[in-house]
C-alpha cells in the first residue's frame, strides 16, 4: 500500500522543469491566434445578428446553462468584435508568455465562450484545444520560452525552475490525452469499417474532406486494410503503450503519419496539429530542450537543459 | 455534468467514429426580385478559404444535416413521450439554424428576395467503381437533395 502512495504522488507531483509545457503554451497560443484569425474573416456572419449561428439555435442546442458563453446576449456587431479584439490580445499573450498566468485563465474562459457560442462549426480540432488551454492554467507554462521567463533579469536569469504543478499539468494532459483515444478507439469500433479494414477508403474518398488525392491506394485493398487496422490498434493501445520507455518512442512516432495524414490528406491541418501537440506532453522537459536548441541554438531561450539541476 | 459542460470538456472524441460517412453540404437558390435563380453550395472551396474557414462552413452543412435528418422521419408508433418532444426539439433546433444560415445569405446577397435551401449528400465510391472510372464528383454520387426551407425576406 505504501508503494502505491509512493509512485502515486511520484507520478503526479514530483517537481519537473517547464520546458515541454512551455513548448505546448507557444503551440497552443499560436493554433488559438489561428482559429481566432479565422473566426474574425467572417464575425458577423457567424455570430452576428443575422449570422449563420443565430442566438436562438445556441439557446435551444445549449438549454443547460453550465454551457455558458460570454458572447451568448450580445447581438451587436460592435460589441461582438470588441470582444474579439480582447481575444487577440489574450491568446496572444499566451502566446508570447506575457503574463503568462493571468493570460492562461482568461485564453481558457474566451475559448470556452467561443466553442459554446460556435456550437454548430465545430470540430475535433475545438475539443482538443480547449482541453489543452484549460490545463495550461495548472502549470508554470511561462517558466520557459517567455516573456515572462525573459523580464527576470537576464543577467541574473536563473534556471527554468521546477515545480509540482508543471508536473501536475504535464500530467493531467497525458491523461487525457489517453482518455480521448480510448474514446475515439471505442466509437470506431462500433463502426463496420474499422473492422472490416475500409474506414480508411471512406476517409481519403471523401471529396469534401480531400485535400491531396490518394485514392491511387485504393488499386491496394491490402494496404487500405492495413492504414484502417492500424490506425484502430494504435489508438486502443495508446493507453497502455504510451506509458512504458520501450514502446512509447514507437507510439509518438505512430502518431506523425496518423495525424499527419489527416493533416496534409483530408484537409485538417489544424485538427492533426493540435493532436500533435497533446503528444508532445510525453516529451520529457530535458528532451524537448534538446530540440529547441537544435532549432534555435542561443543562451536566452536555452537557459536550463530541462533537467532542472 | 455541469462542470464538464461548464469547462467545455463534455465530448464523446468520436472522431470518424463509428464509421467516416458520406458528406453534406448545402445546397442553395437565391432568387432575386426578377426572378432570376443563383445556386451555390455550403462550403464551396472555391469561396471558403483558408481551410480552416471552409471546414466551419462544412461543419455547420453537417449539423443541418444531422439535426434535419432526424425530424424528417415520421416518428415511429408507440414513441415515448420524452423521444417525441426530443425529436420535435431536434426539428426546431434544425429550423433555427437554416433560419440563420438563409438570412446570412440573404444579407450578402441584397437583391435576393428568396432563398431555398436542401441538404445535399455526398456519396463515396468504392475501390471498385473507381477501377471502373467512376469519379468523386460523378453525378451519380449524388442523390436527391432533401428541402430545408424556403425563407424569403419579409420572413427572416
Amino acid at each position: 500500500m505504501t508503494k502505491a502512495v509512493e509512485s502515486w504522488n511520484r507520478f503526479w507531483f514530483t517537481p519537473e522543469a517547464p520546458h515541454t509545457l512551455a513548448a505546448i503554451r507557444v503551440l497552443t497560443g499560436g493554433l488559438l491566434l489561428y482559429s481566432h484569425a479565422v473566426w474574425g474573416l467572417d464575425l458577423a456572419g457567424f455570430f452576428g445578428p443575422q449570422g449563420r449561428i443565430p442566438l436562438d439555435f445556441i439557446d435551444l442546442f445549449h438549454a443547460d446553462p453550465a454551457a455558458w458563453s460570454m458572447l451568448r446576449g450580445w447581438e451587436s456587431v460592435g460589441a461582438i468584435w470588441t470582444f474579439h479584439l480582447i481575444g487577440f490580445v489574450l491568446f496572444g499573450s499566451l502566446f508570447v508568455g506575457c503574463f503568462t498566468r493571468i493570460a492562461a485563465v482568461l485564453s481558457f474562459l474566451w475559448e470556452v465562450s467561443y466553442v459554446h457560442r460556435g456550437a454548430a462549426a465545430l470540430f475535433g480540432f475545438d475539443q482538443i484545444l480547449v482541453m489543452l488551454t484549460m490545463y495550461l492554467m495548472v502549470g508554470d507554462s511561462g517558466g520557459a520560452y517567455s516573456v515572462d521567463a525573459w523580464r527576470r533579469r537576464p543577467e541574473r536569469f536563473p534556471r527554468p525552475e521546477r515545480s509540482t504543478s508543471t508536473n501536475l499539468a504535464i500530467r493531467l494532459i497525458q491523461v487525457h490525452m489517453c482518455i480521448v483515444y480510448f474514446f475515439a478507439a471505442t466509437g470506431k469500433l462500433r463502426g463496420d469499417s474499422w473492422w472490416e479494414g475500409t474506414a480508411v477508403w471512406l476517409s481519403l474518398a471523401n471529396y469534401e474532406y480531400q485535400s491531396v488525392d490518394v485514392t491511387f491506394l485504393g488499386n491496394w485493398p491490402l494496404i487500405i486494410n492495413a492504414m484502417t487496422h492500424v490506425t484502430l490498434f494504435w489508438e486502443l493501445a495508446y493507453g497502455a503503450l504510451i506509458w512504458p520507455r520501450w514502446s512509447r518512442p514507437w507510439m509518438l512516432a505512430l502518431a506523425i503519419p496518423v495525424h499527419g495524414g489527416i493533416a496534409v490528406c483530408l484537409g485538417m491541418i489544424t485538427f492533426g496539429t493540435v493532436m500533435l501537440v497533446g503528444n508532445l506532453a510525453f516529451v520529457p522537459a530535458a528532451t524537448m530542450c534538446r530540440w529547441v536548441a537544435a532549432i534555435w541554438p542561443g543562451k536566452v531561450l536555452n537557459r536550463g537543459d530541462g533537467s532542472g539541476d | 455534468m455541469p462542470y464538464l459542460r461548464g469547462t467545455a470538456q463534455d465530448n464523446g472524441y468520436r472522431f470518424f467514429a463509428p464509421d467516416p460517412g458520406p458528406s453534406h453540404l448545402i445546397r442553395y437558390e437565391l432568387v432575386t426580385e426578377n426572378g432570376v435563380t443563383r445556386t451555390g453550395q455550403i462550403p464551396d472551396r472555391e469561396v471558403h478559404r483558408p481551410r480552416l474557414l471552409y471546414h466551419r462552413h462544412f461543419m455547420i452543412a453537417e449539423m443541418l444535416f444531422t439535426l434535419s435528418a432526424q425530424a424528417m422521419e415520421p416518428p415511429e408508433p408507440g414513441i415515448p413521450a420524452a423521444a417525441l418532444r426530443e425529436l420535435e426539439m431536434e426539428k426546431e433546433m434544425a429550423t433555427r439554424l437554416a433560419r440563420g444560415v438563409a438570412r446570412d445569405l440573404l444579407r450578402r446577397n441584397p437583391d435576393v428576395v428568396t432563398v431555398r435551401l436542401f441538404s445535399q449528400t455526398h456519396l463515396i465510391p468504392s475501390p471498385e467503381e473507381m477501377r471502373q472510372g467512376a469519379g468523386l464528383r460523378d453525378p451519380a454520387g449524388f442523390p436527391p437533395p432533401a428541402p430545408l426551407g424556403e425563407f424569403s425576406r419579409q420572413s427572416k
